[in-house]
């Protein structure tokens, strides 16, 4: 049961890892390519 | 890893929906944008070279910082105000940032609370609005990408017509960012007001955000 729990939580926290990752990876791409002047 | 599929379900559903969205709109504005430079007697640029442009990062940012506003000034404003009916409101009584019992917080915090929920002082406040500092971050990053990529797009104009180079700053005081800021703040604030009021009346059977189909319009809240 706490196995199970864990995994379950190991999930989510990968799952928000994943769109933190995503949104920064934009903002940080796209205020380099702003900033470089392309 | 079927489990953590249908554990997440939703996240995995948008994230793939986002990305399928983003490209699309990178296929279709590169198509565009050499259109317009043909039109213009201009030159043809490649697709990841559109995708590493001004012109694609400014169309991009400014969408996601009025999303991350909308979202944020939604949390905020439902703390204290009220629409009642709605299930996206608190029921008028409990308005505000309530107690810490019922927040669960300090020495009302519960064996399985997270730990910042548990501690007190500051760690426990930087906690209890966690939320809202990520949005407001995210939120202003995207703002300032939108920016100084409509910057240099902006740049990328003067000098195709012969005009001067504009500072930043002047380029965030003119009515080219401003038009590009309200256009999508416009709608934003539109789509959440309604679905707050359009929610009293109106119900989805088996969703998180609707009441209940049978609850009464007047039931203010999740639980109707």
């Amino acid at each position: 049961m706490v196995t199970r729990v864990r995994t379950t939580l190991a999930g989510m926290r990968t799952m928000f890892v994943i769109w933190i990752g995503v949104i920064l990876a934009g903002l940080v791409f796209f205020t380099i390519v702003g900033l470089t002047h392309h | 890893m079927r489990r953590f599929v249908r554990d997440n379900s939703l996240s995995i559903f948008f994230l793939v929906i986002f990305l399928a969205a983003l490209l699309g709109q990178a296929i279709a504005g590169h198509s565009l944008y050499n259109q317009e430079q043909l039109d213009h007697g201009g030159e043809a640029i490649s697709l990841g070279r559109y995708i590493t442009s001004s012109a694609f990062g400014q169309a991009v940012m400014e969408n996601w910082q009025s999303e991350y506003l909308q979202f944020m000034l939604f949390m905020l404003a439902t703390v204290w105000l009220i629409q009642r009916g709605s299930p996206e409101s608190k029921r008028p009584h409990v308005k505000g940032v309530e107690s810490d019992r019922d927040q669960r917080v300090r020495e009302h915090a519960e064996a399985d609370s997270p730990l910042w929920a548990r501690t007190g002082g500051l760690r426990t406040a930087l906690y209890s609005n966690s939320l809202l500092i990520v949005m407001a971050v995210i939120f202003v990053g995207a703002w300032f990408a939108q920016s100084v990529t409509g910057w240099t797009q902006f740049n990328e104009e003067q000098a195709t017509h012969g005009a001067p180079d504009v500072s930043w700053w002047s380029y965030v005081g003119s009515s080219n960012f401003w038009e590009a800021t309200f256009q999508n703040w416009q709608s934003e604030f539109l789509a959440v007001g309604s679905f707050a009021v359009l929610a009293v009346f109106l119900r989805q059977r088996g969703s998180p955000e609707s009441k209940p189909v049978g609850a009464p319009h007047e039931a203010t809240g999740r639980a109707g």
